[in-house]
């Protein structure tokens, strides 16, 4: 696991990259919220359905110093699905037309290229719908990547093991590109708040799955490690609401 | 080795028989990127297309604070180029485009090298990868250990992967180098897997078992905190003096 990581982030071996995202985030004009999601809306229902090679998803921040912004998400398959010049492309050509003239200036930068970490995530069989995210961006040391991605792997693991259809979906991404430093995020869905609490809830049956899979008091050993894996201040929790209207799929 | 990079990091006051870069990024105003590109498109084409004009690259930042916005890359064969001055070129410039943009850092470099590799070109590779590394001055060794016979692996492996490495001479803060890295596109990236396995091996082969991952864990243990930011760039021929190749 360490070389690979190590690989990843050092050399970024291309064939590693399966599902890719390209994240940025955008501060709409004052007033113009409305009008930004309807064109971004109209902009994504033209260009980005389900035959087009990349889809869009629009969220609103709901916490942290961007709170009220934007953050426009567009996923593809593969690195490779984003081959087309964003710049040029009939849809670009729309957004800067339609969409720019609601972007403050210069705030619809910070793009960065994410890649699913598919070992690390889980989902249920099912998918429910829930529109809110709560998401937990880390940045770890580079020497102890290993001690970083033990946890993340073995969690989702014991998720599967477990196989209680009520947790939250959990979706973990790590940083190609864009990012300063070894970043990682890690998305849990959630209905809303409440659900978000019940769903901590259920966190100790799933611990105890994870000592009885790797032993005895392995969990908090994994975590503590985890932790020692970080850099200072590195650990940073956001919540995000889904807005269907301008996303791709409604 | 480590003599001479402490020499050329700390004191920095040689670029024996190295390339100098001078890199900007020019921060492009709301709705104006249309313009500006023409611009800069023609201001090369007038004043930097001839073999003996200072010589001009353009990229677009794709990822990271500056995305969307254009890195603008000055290249001479060596220091004392930079000496001469372009007034002309550069007072059209500034009547044709210094208003569509803000200068932002301006950073010096050095050609590594002997950390850099460029495999035979037939094609134009404008999608770059860069990796922005910061290093621990006192663990310089470790850092250039693996760079340098990482290119040296490659070149003697025969591979496709075009790599470029440049040390930071002036305007950076800390010991900074970048590693370029030059595809067709990401899909060619994507791709690139198995050359890079192939120097991996070749590393290993002339330099013991497992230096490749013994010299990479140094090398990583080298960086200083958050001391590697990774950016996609495209590069815009139209906007650039012409390519050797």
């Amino acid at each position: 696991m360490r070389k690979l990581i190590t690989i990843i982030t050092l050399l970024f071996i291309g064939s590693t990259y399966g599902q890719t995202a390209m994240s940025r985030t955008i501060e709409v004009k004052d007033g113009q919220m409305s009008k930004f999601i309807e064109m971004a809306g109209k902009k994504t229902k033209m260009y980005n359905g389900s035959d087009a090679d990349t889809q869009f998803y629009t969220w609103r921040i709901l916490t942290g110093p961007n709170a009220g912004k934007i953050w426009r998400v567009e996923v593809g398959e593969s690195l490779a699905s984003f081959d087309e010049n964003p710049y040029d492309s009939p849809g670009g050509k729309y957004w800067q037309k339609n969409v720019g003239p609601t972007i403050k200036e210069n705030n619809s930068n910070r793009t960065i290229i994410w890649g699913r970490a598919n070992g690390a995530s889980w989902s249920p069989d099912e998918p429910t719908g829930d529109l809110m995210r709560r998401a937990i961006f880390y940045s770890y040391k580079s020497s102890h990547e290993e001690d970083f991605w033990r946890y993340r792997q073995r969690i989702a693991k014991t998720r599967e093991a477990h196989n209680d259809q009520s947790l939250p979906a959990t979706s973990v991404w790590w940083c190609g590109s864009g990012c300063d430093g070894n970043t990682v995020v890690v998305f849990f869905n959630h209905a809303g708040y409440e659900d978000a609490l019940n769903d901590q809830q259920k966190n100790q049956a799933l611990w105890d799955k994870y000592d009885e899979i790797y032993g005895e008091g392995s969990h908090e050993q994994d975590v503590n490690r985890m932790i020692e894996s970080l850099e200072p201040n590195s650990q940073r929790t956001r919540h995000l609401m889904l807005i269907p209207e301008a996303s791709s799929g409604s | 080795m480590r003599k001479l990079f402490l020499l050329i990091t700390i004191l920095s006051f040689s670029f024996a028989n190295s390339q100098v870069a001078v890199t900007r990024v020019l921060d492009v105003k709301q709705g104006q990127m249309e313009k500006m590109m023409e611009g800069v498109a023609k201001k090369t084409k007038m004043f930097n297309s001839k073999a003996d004009d200072a010589q001009w690259y353009t990229f677009q930042i794709m990822s990271g604070a500056n995305a969307q916005n254009l890195w603008r890359v000055q290249i001479a064969e060596d220091l004392a180029a930079l000496d001469d001055v372009d007034t002309e070129g550069n007072a059209y410039w500034d009547k044709t485009v210094g208003d569509l943009h803000e200068s932002g850092s301006v950073r010096r470099w050095g050609k590594a090298n002997r950390a850099s590799y460029t495999p035979e070109l037939s094609e134009l590779k404008p999608l770059t990868r860069a990796l922005f590394l910061n290093f621990d001055p006192t663990k310089s060794d470790e850092f250039w250990n693996f760079r340098v016979k990482l290119a040296n692996a490659h070149k003697e492996a025969g591979t496709s992967i075009y790599m470029e490495t440049w040390w930071c001479s002036s305007g950076c803060d800390g010991s900074a180098a970048v590693v370029f890295y030059y595809f067709k596109d990401y899909a060619e990236q994507m791709s690139s897997n198995q050359e890079i396995q192939k120097a991996v091996e070749k590393y290993n082969e002339l330099y013991g078992n497992d230096a490749y991952e013994y010299d990479l864990e140094k090398m990583i243990e080298s960086l200083m905190p958050n001391g590697q930011r990774i950016r996609d760039l495209m590069f815009l021929p139209e906007l650039s003096s012409p390519l050797s190749y």
